[in-house]
């Protein structure tokens, strides 16, 4: 593994710690009214006064992301798996996963809430809307990395179909996956946001609609920070397998050396 | 066992054009022996590779192969997620996996015959270019082929380390002595290794000659034979000497 160096929470803390300042400074001698622009200490007094608040609505709203996540993951596998069968396939399908991503999001999912009502389900099928289509076109680049003389290659020295899947093409897609895994992982959360955010019961989105129209602005950044902090613990979930599962590929980074 | 080619022709569609790449063209590689497909780049040496290895078929004339073959390409292909010897053992894994730890015992005693003792669990990117190719050799041994195809096994290697290698893979074959069909476009890796060299033309590829070489006939070679029999090569492929 690459060692982990000092250096590389240093940057982004001094980056983050600017930009905090900034605002704070901006917050309290520019705008100077916490109903247009709270500070971050202001929104830091919210989020800790509020924490059993944010966090019985982050259970509703991950809980969405992560059903949504698994589901569109699946959902992306199958559609891989039948866009590398054959090129008709790839044809008659490719344009539709296009549009499918070119009808707004906004205009969706009121729709979903008219079909599905006002549960869970329109929310979850928000996120698997937003995530499934970079997670297909990951593991589809995937299937496809590996060339047909490598194939050809492994079959004549016995490898039948199921063993260049399970051997060959499934372990070269699987960098891939967690590419799309990863981007998938950054927009679960907003997804199911933008899911509450038009007709819910519970969840981020729902407080932040709240919030906002009650003027209570550091209570609706402190809830943008939550949304924030889950994302962000989501995707190092996901890169940390990422780094178990693909062990292997930091000989391809780390320095060769040749004998 | 022999693996025989009778009229063998094949075409390739270029621009709407059919272009013959492959005319008429008829050897054998008897068990035991090294031929060497000697020929220009570019003459279709590869695709008679590719025919014989079952990648695609002739569009005329016949192949037959009997015995199993082992393949070691220009690309040493080693999958980069498996150390060293999950790679050479492979073969034997897709076919039997209860064998794969006798397998592995096995491999492992070869390492040091292949240049590589230490290296069994590392990984490929971690290895030499060299080393690849004589791990994808290994891979072919371990195969079990009655008939190695060999493609250029070192044609992506410095002349050093290359001219190293096939004095190396002439010890390997004189120890394993498998059924080598060798291609290449060096005469003299063709002269060092083969017993029996199918001389190539240009495009589209035909048989210009069969040659015996001194090894085929069981002799060591003297330097003038040698160059005497590289000089009628260069004539017959029409490089001027």
């Amino acid at each position: 593994m690459r060692r982990f160096k000092q250096t590389d929470m240093l940057y982004p803390l001094l980056g983050v710690m600017l930009f905090l300042l900034l605002w704070q400074a901006a917050a309290t001698w520019l705008v100077a009214r916490e109903w247009i622009l709270p500070s971050p200490l202001a929104v830091a007094r919210a989020f800790a006064a509020n924490m059993p608040l944010l966090l019985r609505h982050s259970l509703y709203t991950l809980g969405e992301a992560a059903a949504g996540m698994a589901l569109a993951v699946l959902l992306a596998m199958i559609i891989a798996w039948l866009l590398s069968l054959s090129q008709a396939m790839r044809k008659a399908i490719y344009p539709l996963l296009l549009a499918s991503q070119m009808v707004p999001i906004i205009v969706l999912a009121p729709l979903f809430i008219i079909w599905f009502g006002y549960g869970l389900l329109p929310k979850i099928l928000v996120v698997v809307l937003i995530c499934f289509f970079p997670a297909a076109i990951n593991i589809l680049a995937g299937l496809n990395a590996s060339d047909a003389e490598m194939l050809a290659f492994y079959s004549t020295l016995g490898l039948n179909k199921r063993q260049l899947l399970f051997k060959v093409r499934l372990p070269q897609a699987l960098p891939y996956f967690f590419s799309g895994l990863r981007i998938a992982a950054v927009y679960s959360v907003m997804g199911a946001v933008i899911g509450e955010w038009l007709g819910a019961q519970a969840g981020l989105g729902l407080l932040l609609v709240r919030a906002q129209q009650s003027f209570d602005l550091p209570l609706a950044f402190a809830a943008i920070l939550a949304i924030i902090i889950w994302s962000s613990l989501i995707f190092l979930l996901v890169a940390l397998v990422e780094r178990r599962a693909l062990s292997w590929q930091h000989y391809l980074n780390s320095e060769k050396w040749r004998v | 066992m022999q693996i025989k080619l009778q009229q063998v022709e094949k075409y390739f569609r270029l621009n709407n054009e059919r272009i013959k790449v492959v005319d008429n063209v008829s050897f054998s590689v008897e068990q035991g022996r090294c031929s060497a497909l000697l020929g220009p780049s570019g003459c279709g040496k590869s695709t008679l590779l590719a025919m014989i290895a079952g990648f695609f078929p002739p569009d005329g004339g016949k192949i037959e192969v009997e015995g199993r073959i082992s393949l070691c390409l220009q690309r040493d292909l080693l999958l980069p997620w498996r150390d060293l010897l999950a790679n050479v053992c492979l073969p034997v894994e897709a076919r039997d996996k209860s064998a794969l730890p006798a397998a592995r015992q096995e491999a492992e005693q070869y390492l040091p015959l292949f240049g590589l003792e230490g290296f069994g669990g590392s990984y490929p990117a971690q290895l030499s270019g060299g080393m690849a190719s004589r791990a994808s050799l290994l891979r072919a041994l371990m195969a079990g082929g009655d008939f190695w195809l060999l493609d250029e096994p070192f044609a992506k290697l410095d002349a050093l380390t290359k001219e190293d290698l096939q004095l190396w893979l002439r010890g390997i074959i004189d120890r394993f002595h498998p059924g080598v069909l060798l291609i290449t476009h060096d005469i003299d890796e063709a002269l060092l290794l083969a017993d029996e060299i199918c001389l190539l033309s240009p495009r589209p590829c035909r048989l210009l000659a069969r040659l015996t070489t001194p090894r085929g006939r069981g002799m060591e070679a003297d330097a003038q034979e040698l160059a005497a029999l590289k000089a009628e090569i260069r004539r017959l492929l029409g490089i001027a000497a």
